[in-house]
This record gives C-alpha cells, structure tokens and sequence, in this order.
C-alpha cells in the first residue's frame, strides 16, 4: 500500500505541472488565481498522501486542514481585491 | 489485500483521473468562465474522492472523523472560492467569449 | 423569532464543541473542560453577528431548515456532482471542445440568505452550470453546454432547494432568460 501511495504521489507531482503553465501564462490576473486555486487543492492531496508515506498522519491530518483553510482564505482574498480595483474604476 | 483496499485504490485512482481531467481543462478551454467550471467541479469532485478513499483505507477511527470534517469543509468552500473569483471578474469587466464572437485560431 | 435565535444560537455552540473534540483527540476531564469554555467564548463573540443576522431583515425572513430533507438532497447533489464531472472530462477531453455558451438570468423567490447560498453553491456543482451573480434575487449564471439543457431553465433545481424549507412550494423562478450577447449587463 505504501508503495501505491508513493505512486499516486509522483503522479500528482507531475500533474501539478499543467496548471503552472497558466499561472504562468495566463493573460489575466484572474487566470493565474484560478490556476494557484488548482495547485492548492492537489498540494492538499499531496500533503495527505505524504503523511500515509511516513506514517504520521495524526500529524498530516491537521496540516492539510490548516492548509484547505489558507487556501480558501488566499482565493477569497484575491477575489476582494480585484472587486475593489473594479469598483474604483 | 482486502475488499476495501481494493475500493480505496479505485476511489484513489478515479480522483487521480478527475483532478487530472480538471488540470488538462484549465489549460485547454478557451475563456475565463469555462476554465471556471473545470475546477470547480472536475478538481472538487477528485478531491472528494481521494478523500474518501482515504476514509475507506483507514476504517473507523479518529483520523476518518477528521477526514470528514476536511471532506465537508473542501465541498463547501471549493465552489465558494470559484464563485468568488468569477464574480469578481464578471464586476471587473471580463467579457464572456460566446460562439459567435469565438474566432478561430484566436489565442488567449 | 426568538426561538430560532436560540436555537440556532445552542446548535452553534454544539458545533464547535464537537469540532473542539473530534480535532482535539484528547477525551480527558481537563481537556474537554478547556474544549467547552473555548467554545461558549466564541459563541458569545458571535453573538451580536447572529443577532444580526436573525433580526435584520424581519420575521418573514427566517423559515428552519428541514433537515430531514437534507438527508435525502445530500446524496441526489452528490450523484449530480459525479454527473458534472463527467460531463466537463466529456468537453474536455474531446478532440474539437464541443462547448456552447452562455448566460441565463433569472429571478427566485427563496425565502432567505442560506437558501439562495445553497442554491448557489448547488448551480456551481450541477452539469454545466456556474454562479457568477447574485444581486438580492436576481442570478447570473454561465452555462458551458447548451442552456435549454441544464435544469434551471425546467426549474427543477430551485424546486429541490425550496423543498428544503416549505413542504409544497410554490413556483420558485420567473423571468428567465438566455444571453448570447454582453450587451446591457
């Protein structure tokens, strides 16, 4: 079993990858929050499936809670500022 | 090899194929909105399941009670967040792209 | 009125205490002790926001939630959940992107705050829908497929979120219409 979780792992790492191209390249500011939003819920996975690897996952557990809050947190935040850049204009 | 390993490995496999399939939408769909609807539902719906296969691997335990607390916060928050942004950028003035104003070979 | 207030008040207390022991792990007497006080200390901060939230906008606001019925609206979203995604690996993984969009706006007649945010969040999650807008009644929503597919346009989804809270309901939208252009928005 820990040799699929660490199977799953590297695959989501690679996975990863994709939407850091349209953080990188995507043409509005909008497009690359969507896409940091995209790698913030696989790193949450990442994180869960770490924990299984090494065994720890009381400890995993409440850091991937701590990280879905901080990325929710994150996107709502963003999504604030563009209102307010919006209604300035 | 158990029955419910089996399940989890299934359940683990189908969010890896889901958050793969949102991944691939968010660089292949042309407009702001449509990418919108490749991770609210195709990256929420992986993730659920993942979770889920991991409430299975584990069985009844402390650690499935908090699985399912991240399970319930992850289905409520997810299209929160896509709703937030989409709004966001429907009051700063992005345009929808509808059909007919979809040009062929136009990059965006 | 001010039943509800209470009630709703207890139900957030009991919340948070169980959230304090189910992430806590710990079951001792000097834990669950510290657990509990934690818990009425923030009930009592967010006095004031709730009061708000159930006096402000009068008593013809507030209707319970029925949740007997969301026991059975949990598994249909879910299986609509599973519908979505399925459809969006559909468009997405064809050679030609077969997608057809557009907007739809349309008034509800919900009876509260917490119906039109689950009845957001729902379009979010159902085939080929996505919020953008919500003005007091009024929904903007983008649809990816062709919009006289989806089931806002029947009204099905408004129907089962209403059935959340009155027994028969009433016709929930009206005014429905589908945009192909940007113009007057």
């Amino acid at each position: 079993m820990h040799d699929f979780f660490t199977l799953v792992a590297v695959y989501l790492t690679i996975v990863i990858f994709i939407p850091l191209y349209r953080v990188i390249a995507g043409p509005r500011l909008m497009d690359r929050m969507l896409g940091a939003g995209a790698i913030g819920t696989k790193t949450m996975v990442l994180i869960l499936l770490i924990g299984y690897m090494f065994d720890r996952i009381d400890m995993f557990i409440d850091i991937t809670l701590a990280y879905a809050v901080l990325n929710f947190i994150g996107v709502i935040a963003i999504a604030k500022y563009i209102e307010r850049i919006a209604r300035k204009r | 090899m158990t029955i419910w390993q089996i399940i989890s490995i299934f359940l683990i496999f189908a969010g890896a194929f889901f958050i793969t399939v949102g991944s691939i939408g968010l660089i292949r769909l042309p407009d702001f909105y449509s990418r919108c609807h490749a991770t609210g539902k195709a990256d929420t719906l992986g993730l659920l399941l993942v979770i889920s296969g991991l409430i299975i691997y584990e069985g009844f335990s402390l650690h499935s009670a908090k699985l399912l607390i991240i399970l319930a916060f992850v289905g409520l928050t997810s299209p929160t967040a896509t709703h937030a942004l989409a709004r966001a950028a429907f009051r700063f003035g992005v345009k929808p792209r509808f059909k007919t104003t979809l040009r062929p070979r136009e990059k965006s | 009125m001010k039943k509800a207030f209470i009630k709703g008040t207890i139900i957030q207390f009991l919340v948070l205490a169980g959230l304090w022991l189910i992430l806590s792990g710990k079951f001792d007497y000097f834990h669950v002790t510290i657990g509990f006080l934690s818990a009425a200390l923030v009930t009592l901060v967010h006095l004031r926001l709730n009061h708000h939230l159930y006096f402000r906008h009068g008593i013809a606001q507030v209707r319970p939630l029925r949740l007997v019925k969301m026991v059975f609206y949990i598994p249909w979203l879910t299986w609509q959940i599973i519908l979505a995604s399925l459809q969006v690996a559909y468009v997405v993984l064809h050679p030609k992107i077969p997608i057809n969009p557009s907007l739809i706006k349309f008034r509800t007649k919900l009876p509260n705050v917490t119906a039109k945010v689950i009845l957001g969040n729902s379009i979010t999650l159902t085939p080929g829908t996505l919020t953008i807008r919500i003005d007091n009644d009024e929904f903007i929503v983008h649809a990816l497929m062709d919009a006289s597919a989806t089931s806002i346009i029947d009204g099905s989804l408004p129907f089962q979120v209403a059935k959340l809270y009155q027994r028969r309901p009433s016709t929930v939208i009206s005014e429905v219409k589908i945009l192909r252009t940007t113009k007057g928005l």
